[in-house]
Formats: structure tokens, C-alpha cells, sequence
């Protein structure tokens, strides 16, 4: 089961609860508008995680598609869809994620990469930055990390 | 003894400000609940309902691996990795942390360190299970309630 997604006018006007530590993390959703239609591709094994991070796309509107499985991230991009943007987990089903970092790379596709993974060594770090990604981040993937990287595809 | 809040609302707040305050829960969660703004009102339980099964999924396969006789490391360590990650992103604290212990001991192989710490993150599972199905609980209350309050409002 996934969650919907629907459009903003089905919150609910009772669901209305708020307390202190919710206002910086909600001025971290808004603060940013993107002038240009941005994607992302998602590649991430976890249904959680892949949900948790299109969800955190779509707040900012950026349109995204997901997978689960470095082969599937494989395919559809040599079937021609293009990215601004690649999220990748470190460990995936099929072909990891360091391997589908390289295939990525290796089919001359420049745009940013960022690896996001549970894993948080050093090891790991500077393997799958060898691997081709631009930015490393420990999940969960958050505004603090996803803003500024976002006003630079932007272009802001 | 003061007396609790009555309002649905506040006593959410309070549950969630408690479960932050003996670290079952952290920012992570809060990150969930600005979200929530942008999707539909019953976003957060059918997240809260995916996490679970799959957690679940997971402890299930670490079991199994654990129980051979030649302890599949490589599948603990595959399972543990998307079980520390959605733990993350869910915002479940004190497991996370114990899945992080535990996947010291998968990396060293020690099967007795793994059989003792893998012991930890199901109860932590357990306790972060019980916390969130109170939170679902308590959310869908809230959310019935503002149903029934809408439909009795003249037209």
C-alpha cells in the first residue's frame, strides 16, 4: 500500500494541530519556489524511504518518478528520460547502487547525483562518491540538505 | 495530579512531546508531520501502517538469516540497511539506534553479540510500534471527529 498523493485541498481543516518544533521544519517546506519544472529520479529499495523522499519532492514541486532496484534506474534511463536530479541508496536489489552509479555515469548522464543511504562510515562515503555521486548524505534526506541543492538547479 | 488535557488535539501534542522526551521519537517524525500539511489528512497512517509491515518483513528475514547454521551475514546486513533507513526516515530514535549497534556486530560477524543486539531492536520495534498505532489511533479520532463536525453544519 502506498500513500496517496493527492492535491493540497484534501487537508483536512480539523486536522489543524500544530506545536513549536513543527514551525521551523514547515519554513523549511515553503521557503523555497521554484521558477522551472524540475525532476527527480528516486532509487531507493525501502517503499518508506522512496515515499518519505517523492513526498518531499512533491511539497517543493518537483515532479518525480521512483524505483527500487539499480537495473529498473538503469533502464529507464537509457529509454531516454532525463533528470535534473538522482537520489540513489547505497544498497539496492538487482544492481547496487554503487554499480548503477557507474552505469549512470558511464552513459554520460551529468546531472547532480546525490547518494542517500543508511550507511554512514567513511568507507562507504568516499566509495560511492568514487562511484559518481556529487553529494553524500546520510538518510533521511532532508530540507536542510535538499533546499540549497534545489535554488542551484533552479538556478536561484 | 493535574488534570490532562480533554481536547483530542492537545493530548496528541502531549503524547508526541513524550515520546520525543524518552527518545522513541525524533525530529525526523516532526519532519513527517510538516508534510502532512501538504497531503491527505490520513497521510501519516497509511505511512505509519507501510513502516510497520515492512519493518516487520525485515525482522522476520533477520530472523531467518540469523537461524542458519551458517549465519547469511550479507542478507542481515542487506535487511538491517533499509531497516535503519526507514527507521530514519520515520523518525524512530531508540531503534535506529540499536539497528546502528547491531550492524557493527553483522559487520564483525559475531552471531552472539548479533543474537543479543537483535534482541534490542525488537523491543525498541515494539515499543516505536505501540507509540505510532497510539498515534494513528489518536489522529484518526481526530480526524473522524472533524468529519462528523462537517457534516453537521447547516448547508
Amino acid at each position: 500500500m502506498t500513500p496517496t498523493l493527492p492535491s493540497g485541498d484534501q487537508a483536512s481543516d480539523q486536522d489543524n494541530w500544530d506545536n513549536g518544533r513543527l514551525a521551523h521544519k514547515r519554513q523549511l517546506l515553503t521557503e523555497i519556489i521554484l521558477r522551472n519544472r524540475l525532476t527527480a529520479l528516486v532509487v531507493d529499495g525501502d517503499t518508506t524511504c522512496r515515499v518519505l523522499e517523492q513526498l518531499l519532492f512533491h511539497s517543493y514541486g518537483v515532479q518525480t518518478q521512483g524505483v527500487d532496484n539499480g537495473r529498473d534506474a538503469i533502464a529507464l534511463i537509457a529509454s531516454g528520460v532525463k533528470f535534473n536530479l538522482i537520489i540513489i541508496d547505497m544498497i539496492l536489489s538487482v544492481l547496487n547502487g554503487l554499480e548503477a552509479t557507474r552505469q549512470i555515469r558511464d552513459m554520460g548522464v551529468h546531472c547532480k547525483m546525490l547518494g542517500v543511504t543508511a550507511c554512514s562510515g567513511e568507507s562507504e562515503r568516499q566509495a560511492f562518491l568514487a562511484a559518481g555521486v556529487d553529494v553524500f548524505i546520510e538518510k533521511p534526506l532532508d530540507p536542510e540538505h535538499l533546499v540549497p541543492i534545489l535554488r542551484e538547479l533552479d538556478g536561484q | 495530579m493535574a488534570a490532562s488535557s480533554t481536547d483530542p488535539t492537545q493530548q496528541l501534542n502531549d503524547y508526541i512531546k513524550t515520546m520525543h522526551d524518552q527518545g522513541i521519537l525524533d525530529d525526523n517524525f516532526d519532519q513527517l508531520l510538516a508534510l502532512r500539511r501538504e497531503q491527505n489528512p490520513r497521510f501519516i497512517n497509511e505511512l505509519i501502517s507501510m513502516f510497520t509491515n515492512d519493518a516487520e518483513a525485515y525482522i522476520a528475514e533477520i530472523t531467518n538469516a540469523l537461524s542458519l547454521t551458517e549465519v547469511d551475514f550479507s542478507t542481515i546486513i542487506s535487511k538491517l540497511h533499509q531497516l535503519k533507513g526507514s527507521t530514519s526516515g520515520i523518525g524512530g530514535h531508540r531503534m535506529y539506534q540499536a539497528c546502528c549497534e547491531l550492524r557493527v556486530a553483522a559487520d564483525d560477524g559475531d552471531k552472539d553479540r548479533c543474537d543479543e543486539l537483535f534482541l534490542r531492536v525488537k523491543e525498541e520495534f515494539n515499543t516505536l510500534k505501540q507509540c505510532l498505532d497510539s498515534i494513528s489511533q489518536m489522529r484518526s479520532n481526530i480526524i473522524s471527529n472533524g468529519t462528523r463536525s462537517r457534516r453537521r453544519r447547516p448547508l
